[in-house]
């Protein structure tokens, strides 16, 4: 002990530090501490947060258009208490804007920023800026949809103003999104603007220092910063965190809480569910009351005077009335942005298509996640993981070729309602659960569902069906439901047994099941056998070397609902095929020049629900 | 008279009293309030350590036909394979080997292999024709063609290292291993 005071004594005679911390804890305060002096402290709390927890993902962020979201995900899911650490950022970023208006509406109501401490209130105006610029870049950097689409939008609305394309470019880094915008933002995020804002931090507390607290004539006393206000400041400045904490563990205790991450940015797709921060979102709801070119009146120009009629305050406040105008324009300010915040929320609310849109973002932000986790990111980035996922492509590919005719469950694919009546099958049985399709196609072949919107509501098909089936004995349904269902090299199998004199024992009670619906197909149902006008489904239709012999020729049955999607694959892409519905074609178009191979089997592959599960991958691994 | 109604003890003391709580509880509560971003943030960066989840391809790899070779002069091969970087899995160079044909025999053909990273502090070595022997460009070490040390002042712990091969259908197949550079002993890195 005594060697340590011994030398504390040696540093303090070469640097007086004793001096400097007596200084700043022994600050007087008149009036005595009070605890509505702690908003200061719990922003200096929250910016140190800030630091600490913005060094420490800076080591392991990496800011270019390929690896943006890749690093973020990286530290959302695979490194120890990286989604505490991004999460503790993320919210006490937002907690911060909280803090700022509070301090801000505080200062006022006690008349705080009139003179002698002008110089200090602009200090502040510009700090607030310095925050919302942190946070309006930060938004950027996971590059994920929603920081993507939200900083494309900030950023063209910057170029309206005069000479802002110019700054746009700077500040993108040319004229497309990608690596450029990254490390700009990012220098700007991790460089400047903190840089910046300890610099205007340091004279804040400074000017702070010289005028002192501005308390009010009934405080009595007098006490100094230490120990008094330093531990009501310490009691609020845990209060903030225990908010942070609340909001970050909210969703959970691991990757799947903090902060949401969504799926990698990608250009080319629209994001419906792209909005800016809920603190910036007054601005994006007062934006949509100015219409085309007076944008700039909304975007640039008031809030241009609104800053200008802020720093003017302290000389607006010069006289009681001035200041109780300060109080009321302040007041309204917070109250017109609440209101505005509001409105933009309620609409967003009650407006079904935003939220399914961020239902969709939601998932593929997950999906996005597990296909990282799970086959790692290849070269190209993540957006190519996403690419080529059926599970994400089939909806998107779904809605923009399938659902003018089709339906998926009775939606667009994507989970959208869509206008107006189907006009053709709807395919979410068919391809999730193709035994209950075709047994339900047997059973009611002129449900909307199957048949029922089609040219053929009233055809032979349905006509056939509603004659017959009544006669089918369950096994002669089982039957041909498993030879529909077989794959073409299965029935190519128990075909060859068929023609044999002495077949051996089917393989498998599968098998036996195929090698009787080839009977029924062929010859019909026995208890309609009798009848002289009874078809069987080859009247119509071929299954392997059966041919039809044509009285209305259908669709070759051979392998349609089999797991290979390979008839899926030929009815896309030439429905019209003369093994499929040939002349007899209700209007589905040909894909084959529309659709690429790719795109064709992410389709097919998607309808079947056959993509890459996580719990199949992680065997395989 | 008695000295407890000294008038300005009962005042002073609650005062420093309540000045040492107050000082106390700022003293805990501010420790407190550090847990959450030092704690999360110094277990963040030692991640490398607590999740090493990095890897690499191990095993033989197929590198050239025999035939190739010709005997007693070593060869620099690139060795590719599969790894993860982080969140990223692709194929990459994961480093060199030089391999050296040892007997002329064609039926019964024998080779080496060895890391082509020096053993000291992980410089690619090279072979030298003119000398005849592997030199390491930073530190002056040199390796002789069986990978002993060949200079008498070399920094190198141990000689270049070994990797295992096998021969299978004409090819040339090696074991691509890293090793702990520095060491005395050959202690494989995985």
């Amino acid at each position: 002990m005594k060697t340590l005071m011994k030398l504390a004594d040696w540093f303090d005679d070469r640097t007086g530090i004793r001096h400097v911390l007596h200084e700043a804890l022994y600050e007087r305060i008149p009036g005595g501490a009070h605890w509505r002096y702690v908003w200061g402290s719990t922003l200096m709390f929250t910016f140190g947060i800030q630091m600490v927890t913005g060094l420490c993902l800076w080591a392991a962020y990496s800011p270019s258009s390929q690896t943006a979201w890749e690093s973020v995900y990286y530290i959302q899911h695979e490194m120890s208490f990286g989604w505490l650490l991004r999460g503790i950022h993320h919210y006490t970023a937002q907690i911060m804007v909280v803090l700022l208006a509070i301090h801000v509406l505080q200062v006022v109501l006690y008349g705080a920023y009139r003179a002698p401490r002008e110089v200090n209130w602009l200090l502040g105006i510009l700090l607030l800026l310095v925050t919302l610029g942190l946070s309006l870049t930060g938004y950027l950097l996971p590059w994920d949809e929603k920081g993507y689409w939200a900083t494309k939008v900030a950023t063209n609305i910057m170029a309206i103003a005069p000479g802002g394309g110019k700054l746009q470019a700077l500040v993108v880094g040319g004229t497309e999104y990608g690596h450029h915008t990254l490390t700009r933002f990012f220098a700007l995020h991790a460089g400047l603007l903190p840089a910046t804002l300890i610099a205007l931090l340091v004279a804040h507390i400074a000017v702070f220092r010289r005028h002192g607290v501005t308390y009010s004539p009934r405080d009595s006393g007098e006490t100094t910063f230490w120990p008094e206000q330093v531990c009501r400041d310490t009691v609020a400045c845990l209060g903030v965190l225990v908010v942070i904490l609340l909001l970050v563990l909210r969703h959970g205790f691991g990757p799947e809480g903090g902060a949401n991450l969504g799926a990698p940015a990608d250009p080319s797709r629209s994001y419906d569910a792209a909005r800016p921060e809920w603190y910036f979102l007054f601005l994006f709801q007062f934006l949509k009351y100015f219409p085309g070119t007076q944008e700039i009146i909304g975007a640039i120009i008031i809030p241009t005077v609104v800053l200008i009629v802020l720093a003017a305050f302290p000389w607006i406040g010069r006289y009681q009335i001035g200041h109780m105008l300060n109080i009321f324009i302040l007041s309204g300010l917070l109250l017109g942005t609440g209101y505005l915040t509001w409105i933009a929320l309620y609409e967003d609310n009650k407006d079904n298509n935003y939220n399914l849109a961020v239902a969709e973002a939601e998932k593929n932000g997950k999906r996005a996640a597990e296909l990282a986790s799970v086959l790692g990111v290849p070269e190209g980035g993540a957006s190519r993981l996403m690419l080529e996922d059926p599970k994400t492509q089939g909806p998107y590919l779904f809605s923009e070729n399938c659902k003018m005719c089709h339906r998926w469950n009775g939606h667009d694919g994507r989970g959208y309602p869509v206008d107006g009546k189907p006009t053709a099958s709807d395919l979410y049985q068919l391809g999730k659960e193709p035994e209950k399709w075709i047994r339900g196609m047997l059973e009611k072949p002129d449900d909307p569902q199957y048949l029922g919107n089609t040219a053929y509501a009233d055809g032979a098909m349905v006509q056939f069906v509603k004659a017959h089936m009544n006669k089918a004995s369950k096994n002669e349904i089982d039957a041909l439901v498993a030879l529909l269902l077989a794959s073409t090299e299965d029935i190519a199998t128990e075909e060859n047994f068929r023609d044999q004199d002495a077949p051996p024992e089917p393989a498998s009670p599968q098998a036996a099941l195929i090698r009787a619906g080839l009977d029924v197909f062929e010859l019909g149902f026995e208890n309609a056998q009798e009848d002289s006008e009874a078809m069987s489904c080859l009247s119509c239709h071929a299954v392997g070397s059966l041919v039809s012999d044509g009285i209305e020729p259908g669709p070759d049955l051979t392998g349609y609902l089999a797991p290979d999607g390979k008839w899926l694959t030929r009815m896309i892409l030439d429905p019209a095929h003369e093994q499929l519905y040939g002349s007899h074609n209700d209007r589905m178009p040909s894909f084959s020049k529309q659709l690429n191979d790719q795109q064709i089997s992410l389709l097919v592959r998607w309808m079947q629900q056959n993509w890459p599960k996580k719990a199949d991958l992680s065997n395989g691994q | 008279m008695t000295a407890s109604t000294s008038p300005s003890q009962p005042d002073s003391h609650p005062t420093d009293n309540r000045r040492s709580w107050f000082a106390k509880l700022s003293i805990g509560l501010g420790a407190l309030l550090g847990i959450p971003p030092l704690g999360s943030g110094i277990a963040f960066l030692l991640s490398p350590i607590t999740r090493h989840k990095a890897s690499r391809d191990s095993g033989f790899q197929k590198v050239t036909p025999v035939e190739t070779l010709t005997p007693g002069i070593p060869r620099r091969f690139t060795i590719s394979g599969n790894v993860t970087d982080a969140w990223n899995r692709y194929s990459r160079q994961l480093g060199a080997v030089y391999i050296i044909r040892e007997t002329d025999a064609a039926d019964s053909p024998t080779v080496s292999a060895f890391q082509a990273d020096c053993p000291h502090a992980g410089c690619a070595v090279s072979f030298r024709s003119s000398s005849n022997n592997f030199q390491c460009p930073c530190h002056e070490s040199s390796f002789s063609l069986d990978g002993k040390i060949a200079n008498q002042n070399s920094p190198a712990a141990r000689g270049l290292d070994h990797l295992e091969t096998k021969i299978e259908d004409g090819f040339v197949f090696v074991k691509f291993e890293k090793f702990v550079k520095g060491t005395p002993e050959k202690i494989s890195v995985s």
